[in-house]
């Protein structure tokens, strides 16, 4: 892994045309900036194994439970 | 062919229903077939049904039901995976999550699942924006019922 340190204002460049800006920094959070071009696609990594855990947890659902749920909604 | 479920006992089901997931869904990525399974003709809630294991349904539901401007962004790549070439016949659904307490019920809002009703082909789309919640809440917090 390439390690760089950058302070706040300074920027990455990475294969001529995607660009980070560490725009924030401020006790234990990073605020970043990139510009990269459309199809370059940019995720919090989290969110597939947020995803991947929702997916599962919905995966044991009864039909009990959506009944219950629908008798719920239905008062709202 | 008559497929076998935990949860609707045995379905007959028609090769032209299936649904294919080409990459499967996350924590799921081994099984490619589903059907789906409306909860009654009218409900906004829907199962994934997989034909590969009986045990997994995936529960899902319309998402405006929670979030009424929802309208997710399909990235190209997506659009050109599923082949959609008309917007209006794509399905939306989300998935649903129900905790013991039901009054904190979840739907992923920023992982839709995207159905082109015109080949029956599917994804899972993990929105890029920030603008969804993973776990949005289907009754207002604090809302007694």
């Amino acid at each position: 892994m390439l390690i760089l340190t950058r302070k706040k204002d300074e920027q990455i460049i990475i294969s001529s045309n995607i660009s980070i800006t560490i725009l924030e920094i401020s006790n234990d959070k990073v605020k970043i900036g990139i510009d990269a071009p459309k199809d370059v696609k940019i995720f919090r990594s989290e969110l597939f194994e947020d995803t991947k855990q929702t997916n599962i947890e919905s995966s044991s659902i009864s039909i009990e439970a959506i009944e219950t749920l629908k008798k719920k909604l239905k008062k709202k | 062919m008559k497929i076998s479920t935990t949860r609707f006992g045995d379905i007959e089901v028609e090769d032209s229903k299936k649904i294919i997931f080409p990459d499967g869904i996350l924590g799921f990525e081994n099984l490619k077939e589903y059907i789906l399974i409306r909860s009654n003709d009218s409900s906004v809630f829907y199962w994934l049904q997989s034909i590969e294991n009986s045990n997994i349904a995936i529960a899902c539901m319309d998402p405006l039901n929670v979030c009424d401007n929802y309208s997710p962004v399909i990235d190209e790549d997506s659009i050109k995976e599923l082949d959609i070439k008309q917007p209006e016949k794509v399905l939306v659904l989300c998935v649903v999550v129900i905790p013991k307490d039901i009054m904190k019920t979840t739907v992923n809002l920023a992982a839709p699942i995207i159905i082109n009703t015109t080949n029956n082909r599917a994804k899972q789309i993990v929105l890029q924006d920030d603008v969804y919640s993973l776990r949005h809440f289907v009754f207002k917090q604090n809302e007694v019922v």
